[in-house]
């Protein structure tokens, strides 16, 4: 009995799986669906342009940053000698005046 | 079909750079893509992710080896998204496992005790069997309930369907072993001898 029944359920549970109407799409789908990969399309498109420029930015933004260094170090190359100098007075003055408290 | 091109030579036009060509796809493999979706998803979500299927497929195309036709590699990425469909149901909780109502242990009682093939068959076309099925499908995991449909509903093998959900032949028997022992018992539970 049980094993009768348990063969009915899994022919009742089958058929109804089988008997599942297949649903039409709605006649709009296809246009989505090829909206939907021209966007993807135009997406990999513009990410492939970024990768193949992407060299070329890396290369220019290095050269830009060298530039930028070497002229600053040309430009403040005093500047080192002027802290020192600035800190070494007020080191003076400093001892001077605690000198002159004493 | 006279004058359509095959799969190579659209896929060859489409990897480079024709994404138009993806229509000849569309056209060729809606209606199976459809038919395979629309077994394991609800009926109003089928147009997602048949939608989703197709989307996947274009991403992926650049990965398509032919040693293995387009068709079988197009059923294992709907098989997936359907797969993803269910996980993300259950992740927004949208698939509550239930219990079956007194309503639906009668109609089981009776369909279990008609005689007449024609009586059975009848009440096989029921959307009450199908609620109940989608019920007992309902307390198994998104994967569980992707091998017992497969498997025991369609009765694909074990290897097939391995193959269609990219998991080993001997997972796919774990799971359905475990989600025919769960059926069993949730049948059980409502006082069907049979389950």
């Amino acid at each position: 009995m049980k094993r009768n029944e348990e063969r009915k359920i899994s022919r009742l549970f089958k058929a109804a799986h089988a008997n599942r109407q297949p649903q039409d799409l709605p006649s709009s789908w296809r246009s989505t669906v090829m909206a939907g990969i021209s966007h993807t399309h135009m997406a990999s498109q513009s990410a492939s342009d970024f990768e193949r420029l992407a060299p070329g930015f890396t290369l220019a933004a290095t050269t830009l940053s060298v530039i930028v260094l070497i002229v600053a170090g040309f430009s403040l190359s005093e500047l080192p000698g002027e802290l020192m100098l600035a800190y070494t007075a007020q080191n003076f003055d400093m001892t001077l005046f605690s000198w002159a408290n004493m | 079909m006279p004058g359509t091109p095959d799969d190579m030579t659209i896929i060859t036009k489409v990897l480079n750079g024709d994404a138009d060509a993806f229509r000849h796809l569309l056209d060729r493999y809606e209606a199976p893509v459809a038919r395979l979706v629309a077994a394991h998803v609800p009926g109003n979500c089928v147009a997602e992710v048949a939608h989703d299927t197709f989307i996947r497929a274009y991403r992926s195309l650049p990965g398509y080896k032919p040693v293995r036709p387009f068709c079988n590699w197009l059923t294992t990425i709907a098989t997936r998204s359907c797969h993803d469909f269910w996980r993300d149901r259950y992740r927004r909780r949208e698939a509550p496992a239930s219990d079956m109502s007194e309503d639906g242990q009668r109609f089981m009682e009776i369909a279990l005790a008609s005689d007449s093939v024609e009586a059975f068959e009848s009440i096989a076309r029921q959307h009450e069997v199908r609620e109940i099925l989608s019920l007992v499908l309902n307390q198994l995991s998104p994967l569980d309930r992707m091998v017992l449909t497969m498997t025991y509903l369609e009765e694909r093998s074990v290897k097939e369907s391995a193959e269609m959900l990219g998991i080993s032949i001997p997972n796919v028997k774990v799971r359905s072993f475990r989600a025919k022992r769960k059926l069993r018992s949730f049948l059980k539970r409502h006082g069907i001898q049979g389950g």
